[in-house]
């Protein structure tokens, strides 16, 4: 296996009876990338996951980490690995301090690493001020925190993250995201493999992305390569009343837009071109006299996104 | 992988540590010991209530409380040993101890190892008041109390055992609590009674068990009396049917028992998936 790729599926496969959950998937994850692993419900991520992390077994193929399989000695290949699958709960009765002790007991730290650790990760993931709390008595949002922590317990070189901000509210949403944004930012030996529903978050996050439908691999790729695949922005012009047909046919008849129709009481604009084509566009929509008082650029993402998951049904 | 190195045992001694702070913090554990403290108060005070006392030999004194061992171990195995798995998948604790790198045979060793200590603890514990009782009350104990206690800690083995078994294959550990009590105190006493009929039950283990009460001399003759004393059996009949038991054959029952349903649990612990 490439010393440049931690994570390296080979021709995995999940069989429930007759449903195939991961058709004979492929995927290599860039050492030091931050990827976000992308795909509808029921595309096979979340049991890839688990099969990278050893909690279901593989009906066949390979999953490799840091040069071990899992499938075949799961104990060596999750050394160095930290997980956060889901919304894992933890043990009601511990505080932050004694999870993080138990994890680091488990994964043979010492008394004194341990301790140094703890403190640090208690800090990194903000929960410092709770650490001698039952963690029974915590919101989601803390206690996804929590699961972080002890994901990073040891500084591993790997970590995989399953939909970590899955269930989140608003606010716990964004603690957790901007404790990941630090991570990637103070880590100069880390991989991480994150899957999500929530695209601006991987936008913001990650840098790589790896898609998969049916339990295919689609496309994995620089997020910027994907996002640009073919020059495409798409625009959304707010109006001051809904567009009719006319208003729509008037900004169909502008220089490089592609298609255009109605979303909502607003515009779906595909414009293609660079950043000096979309200045024209703001300013041709502007002296279309249609009531426009808004045109903002869209998540190229979930353009990408939408587009790549069309194509592969 | 089958084979197991000294780090996986260092796992189990972490993971079985843990098992017993989880209980003890928890609502079972205060139970539990509730429980235990009525059964052991009653017993103890109301002979005297009632103007009689505990007994007058040690063997005596001992005789008045073993018969609720059994029952005492079954409500531990049931508390414990019966959610003690399931809980990690019903509960989602399993999605960080799963995932960590360690070999699902060193949780399962630090499961078992958890529950057996804690529970053989709280007897030891019971066993520990009878002989205060018994100096206290008769002047001495009985060695007959040893027998008594290594017969219940083979029975605390085979039930948590039989416990972890349908731990280790139910998706709720209300489930998995409800069928090892009634396995336990009900199921198997309906099977040994119809085994009975053709031959001697022995093996089974609600018989073995019984031996933790009748290896107790005091405890067969009060027995014997009661019977005879309520009409259900002749004298002549109390003496052939009630007789001191095989202590050897029942403690093997036992370990074969207990040792059946750990390998079986164990089994369907290792293919268990998330």
């Amino acid at each position: 296996m490439s010393s440049d790729n931690p994570i390296e599926i080979v021709n995995l496969r999940k069989e429930y009876g007759t449903f195939v959950a991961v058709d004979d998937l492929n995927l290599s994850i860039k050492k030091n990338s931050f990827t976000g692993f992308l795909g509808p419900n029921g595309a096979g991520k979340s049991t890839t996951l688990k099969i990278l992390t050893h909690l279901i077994n593989a009906t066949s193929g390979e999953a490799y980490i840091n040069g071990i399989d899992v499938t075949k000695d799961p104990k060596a290949a999750l050394t160095g690995v930290g997980t956060v699958v889901e919304t894992p709960e933890f043990y009601s009765y511990l505080t932050p301090k004694e999870t993080l002790k138990y994890v680091g007991q488990i994964i043979g730290m010492s008394a004194e690493s341990i301790s140094s650790e703890t403190s640090r990760i208690l800090a990194k993931v903000k929960m410092t001020e709770w650490e001698n709390k039952k963690i029974g008595t915590f919101s989601k949002g803390m206690r996804q925190r929590i699961a972080l922590g002890q994901a990073l317990m040891n500084n591993p070189n790997v970590i995989i993250l399953d939909e970590p901000t899955s269930g989140l509210d608003p606010r716990g949403m964004a603690e957790m995201r901007e404790v990941l944004k630090n991570l990637r930012n103070d880590s100069n030996n880390l991989t991480v493999i994150m899957s999500s529903h929530v695209l601006h978050e991987v936008s913001d996050l990650c840098d790589r992305i790896a898609l998969i439908n049916h339990g295919k691999m689609i496309v994995q790729d620089d997020i910027s390569i994907i996002g640009n695949s073919d020059g495409t922005k798409r625009m959304i012009v707010k109006v001051e009343e809904a567009p009719n047909k006319e208003t729509i046919s008037k900004v169909m008849g502008l220089n490089n837009v592609i298609s255009a129709e109605r979303f909502g009481n607003d515009i779906d604009v595909m414009v293609k071109g660079d950043a000096g084509v979309r200045v024209q566009f703001f300013n041709d929509v502007s002296a279309l006299n249609i009531g426009a008082y808004s045109v903002s650029e869209e998540d190229n993402l979930e353009t990408a996104y939408l587009k790549l998951i069309k194509e592969s049904r | 992988m089958m084979y197991f190195e000294t780090d996986d045992l260092r796992q189990s001694y972490v993971v079985a540590k843990n098992e017993i702070r989880k209980f003890i913090r928890g609502k079972r554990f205060t139970l539990y010991v509730v429980l235990i403290a009525i059964v052991f108060a009653l017993t103890t005070a109301l002979p005297y209530v009632f103007g009689g006392n505990i007994g007058e030999t040690p063997g005596d004194v001992i005789a008045s409380y073993v018969s609720f061992v059994n029952l005492l171990i079954i409500l531990a195995a049931t508390l414990f040993a019966a959610v003690t798995i399931v809980s990690e998948f019903e509960e989602r604790t399993a999605l960080i101890l799963f995932t960590r790198p360690i070999k699902k045979t060193s949780i399962f060793i630090g499961k078992i190892v958890g529950c057996i200590v804690l529970e053989t603890v709280m007897i030891a514990l019971f066993y520990a008041g009878i002989a205060v009782v018994s100096l206290i009350a008769a002047g001495g104990v009985s060695a007959g109390l040893l027998t008594s206690l290594g017969l219940a800690i083979l029975f605390t083995i085979a039930a948590s055992g039989i416990a972890m078994f349908f731990s280790s294959i139910m998706k709720k550990g209300s489930t998995s609590a409800i069928l090892t009590f009634v396995f336990l105190l009900i199921i198997v006493s309906v099977i040994s009674g119809a085994i009975s009929i053709s031959t001697d039950p022995w093996f089974m283990v609600d018989q073995a068990s019984g031996t933790i009460a009748s290896c107790i001399p005091e405890f067969l003759e009060m027995t014997r009396e009661m019977m005879i004393s309520s009409g259900l059996l002749t004298p002549e009949q109390a003496a052939t049917l009630i007789a001191a038991p095989d202590l050897f054959k029942a403690s093997v029952a036992m370990v074969a028992w207990g040792a059946a349903s750990l390998i079986l649990s164990w089994l369907a612990f290792i293919r268990r998936e998330f």
